[in-house]
């Protein structure tokens, strides 16, 4: 059989299996019928969101407005991509099943970076629709300004896919078996900071028209830009000399880093995965590990905060896969990194305002908990579970505490740290600073939401990136709201000088709502089974 | 058909399979036996293409495994321990997909699989309509059996095949894999459950720490060792002395 025709079948397959999901055995009581209403809603949700940019065309430039629509695709649907390349690209199971076929490698990358691409397109161009069709009123566009999107929407998908593989592909050749999981897991994280931190570019975008990019030079360094860049060179009626700077280096960048990943690197793809199925090595790093998490849950304050034995077992669980569980940390950190980046994201650009956006800033926090505990949710090992199913302990909820007080623990708190670190560091303090308190007193509710949407069992689901898309919409909604509601009541507090009192108020409704969250969750008292 | 020389395979410091060699002529079963960690799963993930060897070689029908990955995956079928599948394939679409791959046409394809759901007694209609995640444990093993089998490979590693088959298809599988050797097949069957390789193959390997330990038919090495059995050869061979006494000391921990 020919190289194309292969390449054909995989590329079926994966398509087929990122639409229906790769693991169904949670349904068998349905008898594996699939749910294709997912994907419509994910992109229903995803053009809403699109159709809140449009009212920027009637009001910007050309370049602007694309900056804005490239900065929030990079957030969220390449963000996505970053999320789900770890699994698809290195999936160990998957192995045994393809890899001992008459497959080249280069073959099965191709195939899978081909649907990353295609998915992240349709979930690209939901997103831009609405605002390609605002682009036509464009005051000083061209008609065509949503055909030259598209164009560089694709161009923009491309170099993201590319960035990625070529990441891995460098992971694999220069770090061994050893360090490989690790190094894959700093680097998507890194990509991840950097995403975010480009997507959020046309904030300072719209404050310094790009008609001064020569005062503002680095401005040209972000994707975001060389892209909306090549919009305005193909749609603007006229466009300054300059922008041609960051258009070629778009363009250049797509081209230089798909000739790496998807040529050049491409033939040591199959050594990755081979690497993949060697379960032995060195353990001894593994076990210090081990060692450490067992001698922090006997020290107070963990020990008095774990007395539960389920409680405290579960949370040594729960830590086990957040330090050592590849697919885990491929998947949580890259996002947590997200929900640190943002406000610090909404802390440099709110330096001027009146405090508003530091107020946001503390309550994006409110995200962290909660993304831990919707990642913990899912594992490559899920059928593993089952253990709490048929133990004799018939309650869900210490498990739940457990792996709730590991993720605030070993890494809510930690995060907030460092960026409290980042802040006094890099900002003088004032005042204002005081508006991130609200956002932290309502961490510990926050970390309560998927106990009480569900009965919840760490590690229990194998992983969907479309129900974990449309969750991460529907919770980033809940979060926002609330959030932009309390972040106006501190601000507003802060402004009328009974801050103190407004905190006291929040820490006590916090308290009550947690205490009722708490009752409620009790009240969940079965198992939910496959 | 299969050549094994000198296949050595370390992760960090242990030593997973040392030099092994090994040469199986076409149209015999080798059963290969050894304890939980002996190297065998190893090995194969070697032969597959699995695992790259840190040395020593494996030509399958004349292909070298590494070299020439392609031309010997085309002529081998591989069942592994694992049966992992896409569950959210039905399983006429998962095989078809395989089929594809090995250059099978649809039509064809469909033949083949028909002749392989009638011999295994699986329904077209759970084929076709049911996804794999619903599937019994037995029935995806039997359609992972069928996806190793469907282009007729010259050379078949089965890496604990009977796991979750049924006593019926289990007899009926022994029954396949004794007609595959007459046919000239070269049959690697990997397992631990003794009477199984000892009543189907021609010839069996013991390995253990990684290492051949002995490799001969079944009554040979007996005679050779004046084993009264081969479970006893096992048990010798692989250290696992004294296993009653220590069956009757745990089961007092148990009760104390």
């Amino acid at each position: 059989m020919s190289a194309e025709s292969s390449g054909a079948v995989l590329r079926g397959l994966f398509w087929k299996l990122f639409f229906r999901g790769r693991v169904l055995s949670q349904r068998r009581g349905s008898e594996g019928t699939l749910n294709r209403s997912g994907m419509t809603w994910t992109l229903v949700v995803y053009a809403f969101i699109g159709c809140s940019f449009c009212p920027v065309a009637l009001v910007a430039d050309t370049f602007t407005f694309a900056a804005i629509m490239h900065g929030v695709t990079l957030f969220m649907v390449v963000f996505q991509m970053v999320m789900t390349a770890g699994s698809v690209l290195f999936n160990k199971e998957e192995a045994e099943i393809l890899l001992h076929r008459p497959v080249l490698p280069r073959e099965l990358l191709h195939a899978k970076v081909f649907v990353l691409c295609g998915v992240s397109a349709i979930l690209a161009g939901a997103l831009n629709l609405p605002g390609m069709i605002a682009g036509i009123w464009l005051k000083d566009a061209h008609w065509w300004f949503p055909l030259a999107h598209a164009f560089s929407l694709l161009l923009m998908i491309v170099f993201s896919a590319g960035a990625l593989v070529v990441v891995y592909q460098a992971c694999l050749r220069w770090f061994g078996r050893e360090r490989l999981d690790g190094m894959m897991t700093t680097m998507q994280t890194l990509l991840t900071v950097v995403m975010v931190a480009g997507s959020q570019s046309y904030r300072f975008v719209g404050r310094m028209n790009l008609s001064h990019l020569s005062h503002a030079w680095w401005l040209a360094a972000l994707p975001p830009v060389w892209f909306a860049s090549l919009d305005a060179i193909l749609s603007e009626r006229h466009w300054p000399p300059l922008l041609l700077i960051p258009a070629v280096a778009g363009v250049a960048a797509t081209f230089i880093v798909g000739w790496l990943g998807f040529h050049r690197l491409a033939a040591s793809y199959g050594d990755g995965l081979m690497l993949l199925n060697e379960s032995g090595g060195s353990t001894s790093t593994r076990q210090t590990g081990s060692r450490w998490l067992r001698h922090i849950v006997k020290i107070p304050p963990l020990s008095w905060w774990l007395r539960n034995p389920v409680e405290k077992q579960s949370f040594l669980l729960t830590a086990a896969y957040l330090f050592r569980d590849r697919e885990t940390k491929l998947r949580l950190y890259p996002s947590m990194s997200q929900v640190i980046v943002m406000p610090l994201v909404f802390l440099y650009s709110g330096a001027g305002s009146g405090g508003w956006e530091i107020a946001f800033a503390g309550m994006y926090l409110g995200w962290l908990p909660l993304q831990v505990m919707q990642m913990l949710e899912f594992s490559e090992h899920w059928r593993a579970s089952d253990l709490f199913r048929f133990t004799p302990y018939g309650r869900w909820q210490p498990l739940y505490h457990g792996a709730r007080k590991a993720g605030l623990a070993l890494l809510a708190f930690p995060a907030l740290l460092v960026l409290a670190g980042i802040i006094i560091l890099f900002k003088r303090f004032d005042t204002r600073l005081l508006l991130l308190l609200p956002g932290v007193v309502i961490l510990p509710v926050w970390s309560l939401v998927p106990g009480i949407m569900e009965t919840w069992l760490p590690l229990s689901k194998p992983f969907d990136a479309k129900t974990q898309g449309q969750r991460g919409c529907i919770t980033m909604a809940i979060v926002m709201g609330t959030s932009a509601g309390l972040s106006y009541l501190a601000w507003y507090s802060l402004k009328e000088s009974c801050f103190p009192w407004f905190l006291l108020g929040e820490a006590a409704i916090a308290a009550a709502v947690f205490a009722a969250m708490c009752a409620s969750m009790s009240r969940h008292k079965e198992y939910n089974l496959h | 058909m299969l050549s094994i020389r000198d296949l050595t395979k370390r992760f960090g410091a242990q030593l997973a399979v040392d030099h092994l060699s090994l040469e199986v002529p076409a149209g015999q079963i080798v059963g290969l036996l050894g304890p939980n960690g002996a190297g065998k799963t190893t090995t194969l993930k070697m032969l597959t293409g699995l695992l790259r060897p840190d040395s020593g070689t494996a030509t399958i029908a004349g292909f070298d495994i590494v070299t020439q990955p392609l031309e010997a995956k085309r002529v081998f079928g591989f069942v592994p321990d694992s049966g992992a599948v896409y569950e959210s394939l039905s399983g006429l679409e998962y095989l078809l997909m395989v089929a594809a791959l090995y250059g099978i046409d649809e039509t064809e394809a469909t033949g083949r699989i028909g002749r392989f759901i009638e011999f295994f007694e699986l329904g077209m209609d759970t084929l076709k309509n049911k996804l794999l995640g619903a599937y019994s444990k037995g029935m995806r093993r039997k359609v992972v059996i069928t996806a190793a089998l469907l282009h007729n490979p010259r050379v078949v590693f089965l890496d604990e095949p009977l796991e979750g088959l049924d006593a019926n298809a289990a007899v009926g599988f022994k029954a396949l894999l004794e007609t595959l050797a007459r046919e000239g097949k070269t049959i690697i069957y990997s397992s631990h459950i003794l009477d199984v390789v000892e009543r189907v193959c021609h010839r069996v390997a013991i390995i253990n720490q990684g290492r051949l330990m002995v490799d001969g038919s079944p009554e040979e090495l007996l005679r050779q060792h004046g084993a009264p059995t081969l479970e006893s050869l096992f048990t010798r061979l692989t250290g696992s002395t004294d296993l009653e006494q220590r069956a009757e000391t745990f089961a007092k921990t148990l009760r104390s």
